[in-house]
This record gives structure tokens, C-alpha cells and sequence, in this order.
């Protein structure tokens, strides 16, 4: 009993390094990548960029900065404007300043914003209100069996709102329970555009109040795989309603007739991957940003490929970095990850880099040998080496801090002992 | 012998467990005292709009009463044992060590557990009066990390107290210490959805190294 309570000492000092250590020595050597955002050019109908070697096109040929400006007149309109130079037409399009403004849009879907936690209330707000500008509901909603409508004064449920709304969802087809939801319930913006929700059958529904009578519009749109995130956007340009995110594919969805257009990515991966749009007078520009490479896509106003360019991101500072992290730690637990809101607790990068994490193994075993030779004139069991083959410095700090069970005193009392015998 | 056991325990408990439970009344207060602050001047609708859309925590007080409440009663039970090396009185008495050690340690738990549900209690009535069952749900998930905090701090309490050695003090303190900060480490509300089981797993790891402790303690280690 007493070895498995040393065991178990060892296993809490283990635990707790392999949460702590690895997370200390990514900051401590921290490095920043930072590809650069990519940026489609209607002037020079090509990319251009801005990272480390300057402003750049996607052939290498760098620009000056006011070049570079130029090259993107609807993203530097105001530097443009207050220095006369905003074109009259571009591509042979006349544009205005104003136009330029209206005409500018971004979306981004980053994997944060797909594994966030929900809490299960959601605010509708009226579509058409009274007044110039939105107003908060005095109620939300719930999802389940039929949808409720709770008041917020006295924390009740609103029997007959909430039969009218699910009376009106049945009646469009809508088949319980939903199984994902996408709003934006801000009276900042413009105008509301309600919830798009998808039922248990996979059908995506367009649900919105509308002076006080439930609107649910069945798409009529289904998709083969689970949808994982819906993203509403309401904007001025009234193009499309927002973003429907899948397992593999992500599709702007259409003003005109909720069309889904399926945006052109390449093994899209939503735990992993950030998707941005933008849009301008005269092309959408979708980039895909993996850990690895970012690629970009230049649309025409019919959501046509006209250009792409990728590049792979320097990861070969990161890579020594974590390197050097796997012969220190031969494995980390993640609390912590730039892919999720949840909280983690993930065994991850066990022998990542397998030489390296052996070498790191292979001087915390002698380091130990030679240790314990000192202190106890033996040598270590076979379960302490192999302890250390599978866990290294951590085991070697637990091994050395928890002891022996038939020591009174750890390893580190050693050197105490030694001193005192000098003296 | 269990119940004079119990009856040495309740001795040094009885006038301290009120103590960390009164903290847990001033945190709930604080708690509903934001509650109806919030609702009372900006509104219901903005008060469930800051929980359930903005993420709002209006019961944060809540963080450390259980690890504040862990401490108090390892220092209480366990600090006048080991004072003097009292605690191997016990060791003599007919009672197996392990058995008589992991009484008095099941007998603090079970006061920390108390105060816990406690404040899980208050805190579930207080966001229940002002809104319905998904925020109550939401708000239990978010507080449960803070109360399982209580398991590993107090359990590392009466380890730091018991080890004879500084090193193995000083050792089970930075861990339990580092473990404690994680689950208290502010996150969205919510967030330990999934891995609340796999953090509670994790808390039982400090069960055991009680018994070592003990061991060693029996055995008179020093340095």
C-alpha cells in the first residue's frame, strides 16, 4: 500500500509538471510567426502582401509603400482620399470613395468561434421595430422539444408566444430538436436578419420576428454532413445572410434565394483552420489560415476563382523551439489551446520528436543512476528507470523529491547531509 | 475507537467549521447582492443579456471559499496532530494507521464537501430567482472547478503538514498549489463542459500520498 501512495505521490508531481512546465517553456521561448495577411490586388490583379521582407506581390516583386496603397484602393480608401488619389474607375469599373466604404466586408470563422461553449439562451430580436433602430427583447428563447420564450422581468415562460413561434416552425417543417443556431443579437447593428437554425433532419431554417408574429422560412437547403457553426452577419451590402460551417466545407449563404455557395478550400478543417472573407467592389477574397500554410482565393462578384496563391509558414523557429521542448518534456498536458474556449486537459505530443525526447530521457536516467548511487549505494529499480523512460524530467523531479519509501528524506537531502558531515 | 476518533475531530472542528461556512455566506451575498443590483438599475433584460451573451460572472466571490475553506480545516485538524509529533499517539492507539488517518482526512473532506454544497446550493437559488434552468446549469458547471479545488488543497494542506521532510513539503505545496490555480484560473463560463470528469479523476490523485506521509511520519523521519 505504501509503494502504491509513492506511486501515487509520483504520479501527482508528474501530473502537475507535465500541466505546468511545457506551457512556462513555450512563453519563456516564445516566438512569433506571423504570416502575412493576404490581400488581392483589382490594380494589379494579383496578391500582395505585407510580412517580413516588406511589401511584396505574389511574384516577389516588392512595393513601395504608397505603391502598395495604390494597389489597394478600396482597403487604404481613406489614405487614398486625403491624398487625392483615390482612382476614378478601377479595371475599367467607375468607382466612388462612398461606394468603396459601403462595399467592404469581413467575416471571420476561426475554430475559437466554433468550440465555444453555449449557454442555451438566445435573444430574437423584432425585424421590424417601431422606432430608427433595434430594441432589446424583453424575453429569450430555448430550444427543445418546441422553442419557449421566457420573460426576463419575472423569469417565467410565455405560454402563448411560445406555441404561436413553434406552431409556425412546424407549420415551415421545421422538426425538432434543433441541432445548431446562428444569430446575432446586437441592437448595434443595422437592421436583423433573426436566427438561422438547423433542424434534426439537417434542413436549414430562417426564423425571425416580425412586429411580433413569428417569420420561419424553410431554406429548403440541406446538408450532408453536421453543421457546425452558423455565423450571421448583417451588413449594408444585404449579399448574403452569413456563413454555414461544416465538417469539411464552409458556404456563404445567399441573399438571393438562401443559395449556397460553397467557398473554394482546400481539406478544410474547422478545429484547425481560420477562414477569412472579404469583400470589395469588385472581388471577394477568401483566405484559408492552417498552422502550416495560408492560401488565398480572389473571386469575382459571381463568386468565380480569377486567382490563387498559397504559401507555407515558416515554422522553422517554432520547430526548434519544440524541439528543444520534447528533450526537455516527453509529453504535456494541454489546459490551455488556441483551437477551443472549452477548457482541455489533453495528453499531447508524446515523443513528438523521438530522438530528441530519447536524448533528453537517456540524461535524466544516468543523472538519477548517478544520484541514487550516491545517496543510497545502489542501484535504481527497473520500474523507476522505466518511470523515467516514459515521463523524464518530470520523473526524474518526482522520483527524486518523493524519495524512497523506506528513506525518511528525498534525494535533495544529500547535499544538506553532506555539508553537515563536512562541517 | 471510531467514535472517539470522531469525538477528537468534532472537538477540533465544532466551534471552527462555522468559520469557512460564514465565508460561503458573505460570498452568496455578494453573489445576490450583484444579481439584484443588475437587475434593479440597468434591468432583467440586461442582466440575463450580460450572463448569457456577454459571459458576465456576477458571482466570482465564490472562487475560493472552498479552497479557503480546505486550508482552514487541514490547518485546524491537522496542525495541533503534528505539533510535537502528536500524531504517533494515534499510531499507537488499536486502530490500523491507514484506517485511523483516513478517518480524520474523510472527516475534514466530508466538512469541505458540506461547505460546498452549501454555496453550490445558495449560489443555484440565487441565479434560479433571477433566471431560469440553462443559466443555473451553466453557472454550477462554471462554479464546480472552484469547489473540486477544494479537494486537492486540502488534501495537499494536511500532505505539507504531515511530511516530515521540507523538501517533500515544499514539493507537495508548489503542486497542489499549481493544480489549485489551474482550476481557478478564470475561463468562459461554461468551459469545463467536457472535462469536468477527467479534472475530478485528476483531484483523487491526492488521495493516496496521504499514506506515505503517514508512513513516514510513523517512522519518525526527520532530517
Amino acid at each position: 500500500m505504501v509503494t502504491f501512495a509513492r506511486i501515487s505521490a509520483i504520479s501527482v508531481i508528474v501530473f502537475v509538471l507535465a500541466m505546468v512546465l511545457p506551457g512556462l517553456f513555450a512563453k519563456a521561448t516564445s516566438v512569433r510567426i506571423q504570416a502575412p495577411i493576404l490581400y488581392y490586388s483589382p490594380v494589379l490583379e494579383r496578391f500582395v502582401m505585407q510580412g517580413k521582407n516588406g511589401m511584396v506581390d505574389d511574384q516577389g516583386n516588392t512595393l513601395t509603400r504608397h505603391r502598395y496603397m495604390r494597389s489597394l484602393p478600396f482597403l487604404y480608401r481613406a489614405n487614398l482620399v486625403k491624398w487625392g488619389q483615390f482612382p476614378k474607375e478601377v479595371a475599367g469599373v467607375p468607382v466612388t470613395s462612398g461606394e468603396a466604404l459601403r462595399q467592404m466586408q469581413f467575416l471571420r470563422i476561426s475554430p475559437r468561434d466554433i468550440n465555444v461553449p453555449s449557454f442555451g439562451l438566445h435573444m430574437l430580436l423584432e425585424s421590424e421595430p417601431e422606432g430608427a433602430t433595434l430594441e432589446m427583447a424583453t424575453d429569450m428563447f430555448r430550444l427543445g422539444a418546441g422553442i419557449e420564450f421566457l420573460r426576463c422581468g419575472d423569469n417565467t415562460l410565455d405560454r402563448e408566444k411560445s406555441e404561436r413561434f413553434t406552431k409556425a416552425m412546424l407549420k415551415a417543417g421545421f422538426t425538432f430538436p434543433a441541432r445548431s443556431i446562428g444569430g446575432t443579437p446586437d441592437v448595434r447593428k443595422p437592421f436583423d436578419w433573426g436566427y438561422f437554425l438547423v433542424d434534426a433532419t439537417n434542413t436549414l431554417f430562417h426564423l425571425r420576428m416580425v412586429r411580433g408574429k413569428p417569420l420561419c422560412i424553410n431554406t429548403g437547403r440541406r446538408f450532408d454532413q453536421p453543421v457546425r457553426s452558423i455565423l450571421v452577419s448583417e451588413h449594408e451590402r444585404k449579399e448574403f445572410y452569413g456563413m454555414v460551417i461544416t465538417e469539411s466545407d464552409v458556404y456563404v449563404l445567399s441573399c438571393d434565394g438562401y443559395k449556397l455557395i460553397r467557398l473554394p478550400l482546400s481539406h478544410y478543417d474547422p478545429d484547425r483552420d481560420m477562414i477569412m472573407l472579404l469583400t470589395s467592389p469588385l472581388n471577394r477574397v477568401v483566405q484559408q489560415r492552417t498552422p502550416v500554410v495560408v492560401r488565398g482565393t480572389a473571386l469575382d462578384n459571381q463568386w468565380q476563382p480569377v486567382r490563387e496563391y498559397s504559401f507555407g509558414v515558416d515554422r522553422g523557429p517554432k520547430e526548434q523551439r519544440e524541439k528543444l521542448s520534447c528533450l526537455l518534456f516527453p509529453f504535456k498536458l494541454e489546459t490551455v489551446s488556441p483551437y477551443t474556449r472549452f477548457k482541455p486537459l489533453v495528453f499531447a505530443g508524446f515523443y513528438a520528436w523521438p530522438w530528441w525526447t530519447a536524448a533528453g530521457v537517456l540524461v535524466c536516467i544516468c543523472l538519477y543512476i548517478v544520484l541514487y548511487r550516491l545517496r543510497f549505494r545502489s542501484t535504481p529499480s527497473v520500474w523507476e528507470l522505466g518511470l523515467l523512460a516514459v515521463t523524464g524530467l518530470y520523473g526524474l523531479v518526482a522520483l527524486l523529491a518523493v524519495g524512497r519509501v523506506n528513506s525518511s528524506a528525498c534525494i535533495f537531502t544529500l547535499v544538506v547531509r553532506r555539508r553537515a558531515r563536512m562541517g | 475507537m471510531f467514535a472517539a476518533l470522531a469525538y477528537k475531530e468534532w472537538l477540533k472542528l465544532r466551534l471552527v467549521f462555522w468559520v469557512p461556512l460564514g465565508a460561503v455566506f458573505v460570498a452568496l451575498g455578494l453573489a445576490l447582492v450583484g444579481f439584484r443590483h443588475v437587475n434593479e438599475i440597468i434591468g432583467s433584460t440586461m442582466l440575463w443579456y450580460d450572463v448569457a451573451l456577454l459571459d458576465k460572472v456576477f458571482y466570482s466571490d465564490l472562487k475560493y471559499v472552498a479552497v479557503f475553506a480546505a486550508l482552514w480545516f487541514a490547518l485546524f485538524q491537522f496542525v495541533p496532530e503534528c505539533t510535537g509529533k502528536r500524531l504517533r499517539l494515534l499510531f499507537h492507539l488499536p486502530v490500523p494507521r491507514r484506517s485511523a488517518v483516513y478517518f480524520m482526512v474523510g472527516v475534514g473532506m466530508s466538512c469541505v464537501v458540506a461547505v460546498c454544497l452549501v454555496a453550490a446550493i445558495g449560489v443555484a437559488c440565487i441565479v434560479g430567482a433571477f433566471m431560469p434552468v440553462e443559466a443555473v446549469r451553466t453557472v454550477l458547471f462554471t462554479c464546480t472547478p472552484w469547489f473540486l479545488a477544494g479537494i486537492p488543497a486540502y488534501l495537499g494542506t494536511v500532505l505539507m503538514i504531515m511530511e516530515p521532510a521540507w523538501p517533500h513539503k515544499f514539493l507537495h505545496g508548489a503542486a497542489t498549489a499549481l493544480f489549485v490555480h489551474e482550476l481557478t484560473t478564470t475561463s468562459m463560463q461554461g468551459a469545463y463542459e467536457y472535462s469536468l470528469p477527467i479534472y475530478a479523476l485528476a483531484c483523487l490523485l491526492w488521495v493516496l500520498p496521504i499514506e506515505l506521509a503517514a508512513f513516514r511520519f510513523k517512522r519518525g523521519g526527520a532530517w
